[in-house]
């Protein structure tokens, strides 16, 4: 089993590079040289905030070292240039690969080296593993719920096909999963959190603004209560896909043979689905965990800035608005370093519970 | 010996897939529900504007709203007629020469549509920038009469100098309520039908162009080409939709194409497994190894031959995909990002955003409509994923 | 084997008039209809048909498998040692399946859980109808694999479906059939997906195991071959009923209906293959092979007369507005046609 996961970490390093070679092309859109680009085109013109200045770009351009070639730095061997002057043979070798954009960029990532935010001059590595944590416990917690509401419900769906329940359960989730998060999000707030309606649940914000004065239970409980409309919004999308999934998982294993077989031996029906059907038919959710995850981190920028929850989603959002480009970057490549991680978790996962699988 | 039973023989024809999908009843709904969205976008300012369909006050007859046609509108309004010539030359074609061929008939209608395409862009682009100065809200407000004076529906646009009444509440004459501006909120919805759809129909194409390319060549030419269209996907994919869309942005100017470029880049890993998957199955059957006996080269066996076949389920994950491509885009806009000059529906929920707690129809009807349109598709897409699978699950 | 009295005296299992139907009952679409046979104790009845003629249906209907919804058994009965099984309640159904009456089916990929370890899916059988506990129920199973003729039965037990061959797997399935000591075991289709020679094996072990159980065997098929290798009597189906019902030499050599005399021409014999240059023959002169014209009707289209009249030579008008009965030819010879053919 270690080989296997051995294995996969071993095939997932050319994705993991190929994600930095993405991010760093999204690098390359940066600004560069303002004076060269028309009035309309300049981001420096017409960006959200208005709070991009030359200065920013400048340090963009030191920070990614964007003047440098991108790859392969021939001009160590040109003659007139000062910053090679003292390398010998060697240096210069080694400088030809190690001084252009790209393993430049690759250096720093390596040794989490993300810069420092243009907004507070904090090192962006701080601020996004501050951010990480707290949007951690919520795709956590969302995927745990999604998990235990979503596998019963589809398996009862499944057992009871055809009858009102399962039509009722059928037509609720495709709802769900048609209903935009921003919207639910919004109308929850109106509807449930103040304004004009119901006022159960705080409208934003992980604990009230007393909760420091709070004891240890009641703390907690503010933070629960706080998390309980952001969960929801969070969880329903991912529950009513995987929901639809476990279903029609289910359905296409109860029409196999060997469901027969099983009820031929004369099994109680509660036997057959608890022993034979429902092992089986858990096993392609497992790897569901691969596409619920991007779906979840990419549904928490609207979730946490709605919410006002200083997550990652949150972070990016605001970086966004500032043209904060390190902290975007090293949010970006985070995500896309998270998404991997639990790709390979689903594919660890699967092996372990499904015996046909063998190192390949 | 007695007549033996022939029957078996003459089975009747299996239904195509056009008629399993017509059979359903919710599939139904949405395709219709869709129409009519299309619809709507293309007949925006006949259904809601300031500016009469008709009008005559002794001089003739007159038709305001096409005076006020802007080079969007005509297109629009041009796309839904060739879409109605199309529809109407497929149906009457056959009863008008009933010896054409199916695949003669097909011709016709592309050519004719061709012809149709060259003419609508010859005048759409030369469209001039007109400024229309007259103003009709006098006779609509009862300020003036008119002999004939027939206005839209709504007869409200979705920008006009501000009204006195700001913030109201849905009623007979706003049903939708109005936004801070005195602007009628559903007139401010249909037109902001059209960014939506166009979003989304351009966000897929850009997906299935780049997805079916690469699919359909990974999937038939196998080994290195496959191997890195592999891990190119994976790449893609592990960036989440949001995170990817705010972090190219960021570098790039707020214009609604690149915003369209950006969610169609996102998908195409999607259409492409499904490309790849149809033709590693089919590269290996036997009609592949006869065209290629009969010489055909390797692109035109995959596009003439294999690609109509493979084509279905990347229909039905188009049609997903759609709906996706809203949802991301009224996402985008709600959170304020694209350029303010584009209504799309996520744009008006953002602008209403300040205004909901005491105002809750800005918050309702603008979101109702991104979800009737994604159900729609929705819908659609399920009904199509039905029609085209052999094995019929229900 | 059984003689025509034994078999009146005790029939293990008696099938009267059984009808299954799929969709709706308006429909009528009868995939049995008015189906009877029955089965003595320790003989065996191979019951043969084409593809969609009822066979399989029969099999789940005995053991009450059919699927509901879509399928429904609404008339019959079927007698097995003296209670009706179509009356008995759930709980003593299941007592029934597996323990009295086992059932074996066709394809071997799919028909054992693919989490369970083979030995396992055996004992769960044991635990269930014998009680036994965990360790003698995997102790049995072993033992069972290895009187089918499994190889090394103590590492197969622990073994994966997807790592055994298809006629490995159907021999556990045969294991784990008569585990439980069953009277009756229907086997649908059971070397239909074999290859040939792995056939040959797989029917020589149901007939060894049948002899040394005593047990009784419903054998379908639709290979006249496989059927004419270890049954004793053979039931003909075509269409959702029984048309034809003999001794297997009987049936073999003096066919009563004109649909298993067309069977049996249109399937090659070493007596008599087709006219090929340099083929040889063993005896007799040549045959030719001659396919059954039409096709099997729809349920749809079925009526109340004789089903195959649409492809049979001998078809008279008579045959179209009556059923024929399923008569007595000769003892023991029960034949559904008006005009049955008299001689060879």
């Amino acid at each position: 089993m270690l080989r296997y996961i051995l294995k996969r970490l071993l095939i997932a390093i050319p994705t993991l590079i190929g994600i930095t070679i993405v991010t760093f092309c999204i690098i390359q859109l940066a600004p560069g040289d303002p004076a060269d680009k028309s009035e309309e085109e300049s981001v420096v013109a017409t960006t959200f905030s208005g709070q991009v200045t030359r200065e920013v770009v400048e340090r963009t351009r030191q920070l990614y070292g964007l003047d440098k070639p991108l790859l392969v730095n021939t001009r160590v061997w040109e003659s007139d240039r000062d910053e090679y002057r003292e390398l010998g043979f060697f240096g210069r070798l080694g400088a030809m690969f190690t001084d252009a954009q790209y393993p430049i960029w690759l250096a720093r990532i390596v040794t989490w080296d993300f810069g420092t935010s243009y907004q507070d001059h904090r090192p962006v590595t701080g601020k996004v593993w501050e951010a990480f944590r707290v949007s951690l416990l919520f795709q956590v917690l969302s995927i745990a719920l999604i998990y235990l509401i979503a596998i019963p419900l589809g398996v009862l769906s499944a057992i009871k096909r055809g009858t009102g329940t399962d039509r009722a359960i059928s037509l609720l989730l495709f709802l769900l999963y048609s209903l935009p998060n921003f919207w639910v999000a919004t109308l929850l707030i109106v509807f449930l959190a103040g304004g004009e309606f119901l006022d159960l649940f705080p409208p934003q914000d992980l604990s009230s603004s007393d909760a420091a004065a709070m004891g240890g239970v009641a703390w907690l409980f503010d933070r629960l209560w706080h998390m309980i409309l952001p969960v929801i919004c969070l969880t329903y999308g991912g529950l009513a896909s995987l929901s639809r999934y476990a279903r029609s998982g289910m359905l296409e294993v109860i029409g196999q043979d060997y469901i027969l077989t099983a009820r031929a031996k004369g099994l109680s029906e509660r036997q057959v689905i608890v022993k034979h059907a429902f092992r089986n038919s858990v096993l392609p959710i497992v790897t569901l965990l691969a596409t619920l995850l991007p779906a979840l981190i990419g549904g928490s920028v609207i979730v946490e800035t709605i919410f006002n929850i200083p997550g990652m989603g949150r972070l990016l959002f605001e970086s966004f608005l500032a043209r904060d480009y390190p902290v975007i970057m090293a949010v970006a490549f985070f995500s896309s370093g998270l998404v991997l991680l639990g790709m390979i978790l689903s594919d660890v996962l699967y092996m372990l519970v499904d015996p046909r699988i063998s190192l390949e | 010996m007695t007549g033996i039973d022939q029957s078996g023989l003459d089975q009747p024809r299996p239904p195509t897939t056009w008629m399993r999908f017509r059979r359903q009843r919710a599939p139904m709904i949405g395709l219709v529900l869709l129409g009519g969205l299309f619809v709507i976008a293309a007949l925006a300012p006949f259904l809601a504007g300031n500016r009469p369909i008709l009008f005559a006050d002794g001089e003739g007859l007159e038709l305001p709203v096409l005076a006020g046609f802007t080079q969007e509108d005509f297109f629009w309004f041009a796309g839904f007629g060739a879409a109605l010539l199309a529809f109407f030359c497929s149906k009457f074609l056959r009863r008008i020469r009933p010896s054409l061929s199916a695949r003669q008939g097909r011709r016709v209608l592309c050519l004719l549509l061709g012809i149709a395409a060259a003419v609508i862009a010859a005048i759409g682009f030369s469209w001039p920038e007109r400024l229309v100065h007259d103003d009709y809200t006098p006779y609509r407000d009862g300020g003036r009469e008119a002999s004939l004076c027939v206005f839209p529906p709504i007869c409200y646009g979705p920008t006009e100098v501000p009204l006195t009444n700001s913030l109201d509440s849905p009623s007979l004459s706003h049903l939708f309520g109005t936004d801070r501006q005195g602007d009628d909120v559903l007139a401010r919805m249909i037109h902001g039908t059209r960014i939506s759809l166009l979003v989304a129909v351009t966000a897929i194409l850009v997906c299935m162009a780049i997805g079916i390319a690469l699919g359909a060549a990974a999937g038939y030419f196998g080994g290195w080409i496959d191997a890195l269209v592999l891990r190119l996907i994976e790449v893609v994919t592990c960036f989440p939709a949001f995170f990817a869309v705010l972090a190219v942005l960021a570098f790039l100017p707020p214009r609604i194409f690149w915003v369209m470029l950006i969610i169609g880049l996102l998908r195409w890993p999607g259409v492409a497994r499904l490309t790849r998957g149809e033709f590693l199955r089919m590269r290996d059957w036997d009609f592949v190894a006869a065209a290629r006996a009969m010489g055909l080269s390797n692109g035109r066996i995959m596009v003439r031959h294999i690609l109509p076949n493979a084509l279905a389920p990347v229909i039905v994950s188009a049609t997903f995909g759609m709906a996706g491509a809203i949802l991301i885009e009224s996402g985008l806009s709600f959170l304020g990002i694209g350029p303010a000059s584009c209504q799309s529906w996520g744009r008006l929920l953002s602008e209403f955003r300040p205004y909901f707690d005491v105002a809750w129809w800005l918050s309702v009807f603008p979101g109702a409509s991104i979800f009737i349109t994604v159900v729609a598709l929705n819908l659609v897409g399920e009904g199509l994923r039905d029609a085209l699978d052999p094995r019929l699950k229900k | 084997m059984s003689t025509e009295s034994d078999r009146k005296a005790q029939p293990l299992l008696e099938v009267r008039g059984l009808k299954t139907v799929f969709g709706p009952p308006e429909a009528g679409a009868a995939a049995v209809d008015g189906v009877s046979l029955a089965i003595g104790r320790a003989e065996a009845l191979g019951l043969v048909g084409e593809s969609g003629s009822g066979k399989s249906v029969t099999a789940l209907s005995i053991l009450r498998l059919v699927a509901d919804p879509p399928g429904k058994i609404v008339d019959g009965e079927i007698f097995f040692k003296g209670r009706d099984l179509l009356r008995l309640e759930a709980d003593a159904m299941r007592a029934v399946r597996g323990n009295e009456i086992a059932l074996i089916l066709q394809e071997p990929a799919t028909a054992l859980n693919p989490v369970m370890t083979v030995g396992s899916q055996i004992a769960e059988a044991l635990r269930l109808h014998e009680k036994l506990n965990r360790r003698d129920a995997n102790r049995r199973a072993v033992e069972f694999l290895d009187r089918v003729g499994i190889p090394s039965a103590e590492k197969t037990a622990r073994s994966w479906p997807h790592q055994l061959s298809g006629g490995m797997i159907q021999r556990a399935m045969i294991a784990m059939a008569l585990s439980c000591g069953p009277d009756l075991l229907i086997a649908d289709e059971p070397t239909s997906a074999l290859d040939v020679t792995i056939q040959a094996q797989i029917l020589d072990l149901l007939h060894r195991l049948r002899r040394e159980e005593a047990m009784s065997l419903l054998l379908i098929s639709h290979d006249l071959g496989v059927v004419a290798g270890i049954c004793d009597r053979v039931a003909v189906m075509y269409a959702g009923e029984i048309v034809e019902e003999a001794e297997k030499d009987r049936l073999f050599e003096r066919p009563g209906h004109p649909y298993t005399a067309a069977l049996l021409r249109s399937t090659p014999t070493l007596r008599g293959t087709p006219t090929l240059r340099g083929t040889p023959t063993l005896r007799g002169t040549p045959q030719r092979l001659r396919p059954i014209p039409g096709q099997v009707p729809s349920p749809s289209a079925h009526g109340a007369a004789c089903r195959f009249r649409g492809r049979c030579a001998k078809a008279q008008p008579v045959c179209g507005e009556d059923k024929p009965p399923l008569d007595e030819l000769d003892p023991g010879h029960r034949v559904a046609c008006f005009f049955p053919e008299r001689k060879v």
